[in-house]
């Protein structure tokens, strides 16, 4: 598809469709050229049509106006939801200012670089342990054997989760994201009795893991120990503490952004190192600074969050569109990841790119990912540690791709260790 | 050269800790939010930039009234 042939109208960057392939940057190109704040079509009879905003420059100018464009209002989502069941399933990423800073602040702490930095010994045993079984393992699903088993395990041990639990939590927030296919699910999964519009992403997977949440809460109010549950469900803030439902929802966020997220950037990122030998060959070649310039092009290069969405509180202009009070106003983070006004060669992954100003954290603002220290920290020590054990994971077959308008993640990816 | 003074601002700043990471003599970060180091301090202007630069939050500015 080329700028020249597209006509605006037709093109969709909104059905779970659209990313079946992985993420569809010819239409992000298509459209940018001609309509970067476009009129995009409601994608299913039950969504709405919304601005889709695809140049670097407006996703940053939205990015930073909570004031103008809201995380509290309407939803965080494409589809709106009914405001009484906003407030039940609010957290930290469907709030603005003073209500977000307020929740922010309890867990900020944890994630900020120097502490993040104290988790680099274990981050590191850790990767080796499961690049020593990749290794002897011979082929293997690298999604399965590296890419799910390591941000889980961290996020666990950070929240204080028994490392046993974890496979039911993958379970449970790989349904989140299956949530986001657009496929049914059944309302009554693992025994949920609540109304879905109520449960984030509409799915009984949030309410099981809320409750996981919960029972967790209650021993550690009981029981404290050195870990972030136990900090949360003691913090008090003003003499407030969190409210049961805010604590939910806190524990489901944290667990589905501190390993979905990462996850999917270490699949897409090993996916492109094994589509460019040559990029991990020169990683290899004794420059560490490459680690960490290689991190930033895995994470413009992943754009693991397809995108959010804001909402208008005021009429204003956006480009050269005029945003009304209410419109729906949707990021797309990859295609401002590969804005031509922003970066020289989008299209071409490159290990040492620099200034490498992307928008996989999101586009600045309070809304900045918690967790971005501590994702970085991941994706630099997996790629040191390949390169210490001098092997590249090349591709055996194709990748099978997670069916989502939401998050860009990879189920499965064979791969075999060679030698760099 | 002339020196500048930076703002942290309190509504907009979520404690990412970049600027701690950045220059920790020029703000200080307790309870999730950052501070200037001594009220009233003067940087020097590429030191000021760099610092707010950090921000990813947008937090830290140039404090126009000097």
């Amino acid at each position: 598809m080329s700028s020249t042939q597209v006509s605006p109208a037709d093109v969709d960057v909104a059905s779970p469709d659209a990313y079946a392939d992985g993420h569809p940057l010819d239409r992000f190109d298509a459209l940018r050229a001609v309509s970067p704040v476009h009129w995009h079509a409601a994608w299913t009879p039950f969504a709405q049509p919304f601005w889709a905003v695809l140049r670097h420059r407006d996703v940053v100018t939205v990015s930073r106006d909570p004031a103008t464009y809201s995380s509290e209002q309407g939803h965080v989502a494409m589809w709106d939801v009914p405001e009484y069941a906003l407030d039940a399933r609010r957290s930290m990423i469907d709030t603005d200012p003073p209500r977000h800073t307020r929740l922010r602040r309890l867990v900020a702490s944890v994630f900020k670089a120097g502490r993040v930095r104290d988790y680099e010994p274990r981050v590191r045993r850790l990767v080796a342990n499961l690049l020593d079984d990749t290794l002897r393992a011979g082929e293997v699903d690298a999604v399965a054997a590296v890419a799910k088993p390591l941000p889980i395990t961290v996020i666990l041990e950070i929240l204080g989760v028994p490392q046993e639990d974890a496979p039911y939590l993958l379970e449970l927030t790989d349904q989140l994201v299956e949530a986001t296919s657009g496929d049914p699910v059944d309302p009554a999964a693992y025994g949920n009795t609540t109304d879905l519009r109520l449960l984030p992403f509409n799915s009984p997977a949030a309410w099981a893991l809320q409750e996981y949440g919960s029972r967790l809460g209650r021993l550690r109010r009981a029981h404290p120990a050195d870990d972030l549950v136990s900090s949360l469900v003691h913090a008090e803030i003003d003499g407030d503490r969190l409210t049961e439902q805010e604590f939910r929802n806190f524990f489901q966020l944290l667990v589905f952004a501190g390993n979905e997220t990462t996850r999917s950037t270490i699949s897409q990122g090993l996916l492109a190192l094994g589509e460019h030998p040559d990029q991990m060959r020169r990683l290899g070649g004794g420059d560490p600074a490459l680690f960490a310039t290689a991190t930033e092009e895995i994470l413009r290069w992943a754009s693991a969050v397809i995108c959010f969405r804001r909402t208008a509180t005021r009429d204003t202009i956006l480009g050269d569109r005029e945003v009304a009070a209410g419109d729906r106003v949707v990021l797309y983070y990859n295609a401002a990841n590969h804005d031509p006004e922003v970066f020289d060669r989008p299209r071409v992954f490159d290990v040492g790119r620099t200034p490498n100003d992307h928008l996989a954290f999101g586009g600045g603002g309070v809304h900045h990912c918690l967790g971005a220290f501590l994702a970085r920290l991941e994706i630099r020590v997996l790629l040191e540690e390949l390169v210490r054990r001098g092997v590249r994971l090349a591709p055996q077959g194709p990748p099978v791709r997670v069916r989502s308008n939401f998050v860009a993640g990879i189920e499965s990816l064979p791969v075999r260790a060679v030698s760099l | 050269m002339s020196t500048v003074r930076v703002t942290v601002d309190a509504d907009t700043c979520v404690g990412i800790g970049a600027c701690d990471e950045q220059d920790p003599d020029a703000v200080v970060l307790a309870d999730g939010a950052a501070t200037v180091a001594r009220p009233g301090m003067f940087l020097d202007p590429d030191r000021a930039e760099a610092l707010c630069r950090s921000c990813p939050a947008g937090a830290i500015t140039v404090d126009t009234a000097t």
